[in-house]
């Protein structure tokens, strides 16, 4: 369980490195080449999010900050996220499977937003608008695959 | 390392046993005295560092070497001693993980209250770096006709800060960085029990390269203390620490030696409740109010007084208690842990007594502190769970004495009007806090009652670098409170200057 916004902040680093990895190790493997510039912009920006909400974090916590007590505590198997690539997976089943991802982590950002909503309001504006960027992503894999799915069937 | 089961569990910075020096004219150098104290991690009972008990002939060597470099750091440049400060607050970002672990591990809050610590800290460094604009003074064209007079700020001396152990690193900082802006030269001397953080920044202080002589530090005791307070060099003392000492010794021996004093004292700090208030986020205010710090600060809710019916208290209270029963205790480099232990067996001996003192005085304790649960296989020697004392009146001990320890005593009040009343008779002016959503409430609140830092909807009010940290009554002893415009002011002389050219 996470009780505290340290916990909330670590768990959320550790996400974000999990899914960078998970594309930056999709964009090397060949078969799956029509994603690799999304997946690369991908990895990038689970830095940009982890460090910005890190950053958030450390320039707004202040003593009289509620951090030790958000609103509700967070369940971490509720947000675990399976990364492994098995060799068979064809192009839309990993597409499938990062979509999975990244509802997983919009899940968690939001839910981080509406626990720390009683803090002061930078942390859950920060969550909210990683939350926002993770739907956006889930939109581009979205599209990647009807493009893919395009081409098969023309 | 600790070994634990938790995985949040992070890193100690403090890996061995520390052998802490003074640091006087860019040197670290051993006290004079031979002796030295232990200092423990409460959390764990383990010395992480000893710290010399100095005496006198430290002070002096500090002092002399602080009144030397003031000629030469009075007449750098504003702009250059801002700079000076610019250096220290990367160094302090860069630092800014290690410097709150230490915050832990020497103190015992957990880390998300060390981080808010070192963040505090930090920004009273930030504010400095305007000295330039913050220092300048005012003037006025023809006060007579062809004659100029001005007002200018100037530096005056050597101050010093005898600092307390339960915010070790933002406590310093609050005085600090404003009296070397200013162009003074400085002594701290920090709390022989929580030395270590600020060991830390005085390593950054010399990566920084202050002149020889500008920043320097002695630790011990009560000898020390009175040395400062005696020494016809020092031109100023902020402390914060205890009423009693502040006004007895701090306050009364200071102005006797004829130093500007600041001393922001202990506290009783009442949290009002109204009906209208904002149930859920109301309890989470309350919840780090009156026990995050472990309750050992002096913003810390103390009182709470419920107005409205009795299904509003009931409401109100039930939610309190569930919430405080699920409070985990620990060591706060467990990121799980939401309360750390006391700062010493000591201090958990005087809060138990306090225990004691409220039920013999009739109060009911319906949430026992002194069963607890730790989040781990720590000693003892210092936790204490969360505590609730209900059916509390106000002439009770409890209700009157400032415990500084995880204790919430609540008081049924009929109305605001009683509620303010209260506040005023309490000798103590800390702080004061109404959860409401009602405006002319908020209004009434502030305006009516007697204490120097006021929150409406806010549960710690810590005033930010910028504003004063606002005590008044016996919360506080002096004209100019530390921190934003009365720190320049503390710090600073004004000379009037009256010029006619012929």
């Amino acid at each position: 369980m996470l009780h505290t916004t340290s916990a909330f902040i670590r768990f959320h680093g550790e996400l974000e490195d999990k899914i960078k990895g998970f594309y930056e190790s999709l964009a090397v493997i060949d078969k799956y080449s029509a994603g690799r510039e999304t997946f690369l912009a991908f990895s990038k920006e689970n830095k940009k999010h982890k460090d910005m909400i890190l950053r958030t974090y450390r320039e707004v916590i202040s003593d009289a900050l509620e951090a030790a007590f958000p609103l509700m505590d967070l369940d971490e198997s509720d947000y675990e996220i399976k990364t492994k690539i098995m060799e068979d997976m064809r192009f839309q089943d990993i597409m499938k499977k990062a979509i999975e991802i990244e509802k997983k982590s919009y899940k968690y950002c939001r839910d981080v937003g509406e626990s720390t909503s009683g803090l002061l309001a930078d942390i859950p504006l920060a969550f909210e608008w990683v939350a926002r960027r993770k739907t956006i992503r889930i939109r581009k894999l979205k599209d990647l695959i009807a493009r893919e799915l395009a081409i098969l069937l023309a | 390392m600790v070994m634990s089961n938790h995985k949040s569990t992070l890193e100690e910075p403090i890996k061995e046993v520390k052998f802490l020096k003074n640091y006087i004219n860019g040197e670290w150098i051993p006290s004079k005295s031979e002796l030295s104290v232990d200092v423990i991690n409460p959390a764990l009972m383990k010395v992480i560092a000893k710290v010399p008990r100095s005496n006198a002939e430290d002070v002096d060597l500090a002092v002399k070497a602080a009144r030397e470099a003031f000629p030469g750091w009075r007449r750098t440049t504003p702009i250059a001693r801002s700079r000076y400060l610019f250096r220290l607050k990367n160094l302090m970002e860069e630092n800014f993980e290690e410097i709150s672990r230490i915050g832990t591990m020497e103190h015992g809050k957990t880390i998300d209250e060390s981080r808010g610590e070192t963040r505090r800290g930090i920004e009273n460094v930030e504010v400095a770096t305007g000295i330039p604009s913050l220092m300048m003074g005012y003037n006025l064209e023809d006060i007579s006709r062809g004659i100029d007079e001005y007002v200018i700020r100037q530096p005056i001396g050597v101050f010093a800060c005898i600092a307390p152990f339960n915010f070790p690193w933002m406590v310093p900082l609050w005085f600090l960085p404003s009296a070397i802006a200013t162009g003074n030269t400085y002594i701290l001397k920090p709390s022989s029990e929580t030395p270590v953080s600020m060991t830390k920044l005085y390593e950054l202080i010399d990566e920084v390269g202050f002149p020889p002589g500008v920043v320097n530090m002695v630790h011990g005791g009560r000898e020390v203390v009175s040395a400062i307070l005696k020494h016809p060099d020092v031109k100023g003392v902020s402390f914060v620490g205890s009423t009693p000492v502040g006004r007895d010794v701090i306050y009364k021996e200071g102005a006797a030696h004829g130093k500007r004093i600041q001393a922001q004292c202990g506290a009783k700090n009442f949290f009002i409740v109204m009906p209208d208030a904002k149930v859920d986020k109301t309890i989470s205010s309350i919840m780090t109010s009156f026990y995050g710090n472990t309750g050992q600060r002096c913003l810390s809710g103390a009182n709470l007084l419920i107005v409205g019916d009795e299904k509003f208290y009931e409401e109100i209270m039930n939610k309190v208690k569930e919430n405080a029963k699920k409070i985990r205790i620990g060591f706060g480099l467990d990121e799980s842990v939401q309360m750390g232990p006391l700062r010493s067996p000591d201090k958990k001996k005087r809060v138990l007594g306090y225990i004691d003192k409220g039920i013999e005085e009739g109060a009911k304790l319906t949430l026992d502190g002194r069963n607890y649960k730790l989040t781990d296989d720590y000693p003892d020697d210092c936790y204490l769970g969360p505590s609730i004392f209900e059916e509390v009146t106000k002439d009770m001990v409890i209700a009157k004495d400032e415990i500084f320890g995880p204790i919430m005593s609540v008081i049924k009040v009929k109305n605001l009007d009683e509620a303010i009343e209260m506040i005023n008779d309490c000798p103590f002016g800390n702080s004061a806090m109404v959860f409401t959503s009602d405006g002319g409430v908020a209004r009434k609140f502030q305006y009516e009652t007697e204490a120097g830092n006021i929150g409406i909807n806010i549960g710690i009010v810590a005033p930010m670098a910028f504003f004063p940290f606002s005590g008044m009554k016996d919360s506080f002893f002096g004209d100019l409170h530390g921190q934003g415009r009365d720190a320049i002011n503390f710090f600073t002389e004004k000379k009037v200057v009256i010029v006619r050219w012929f």
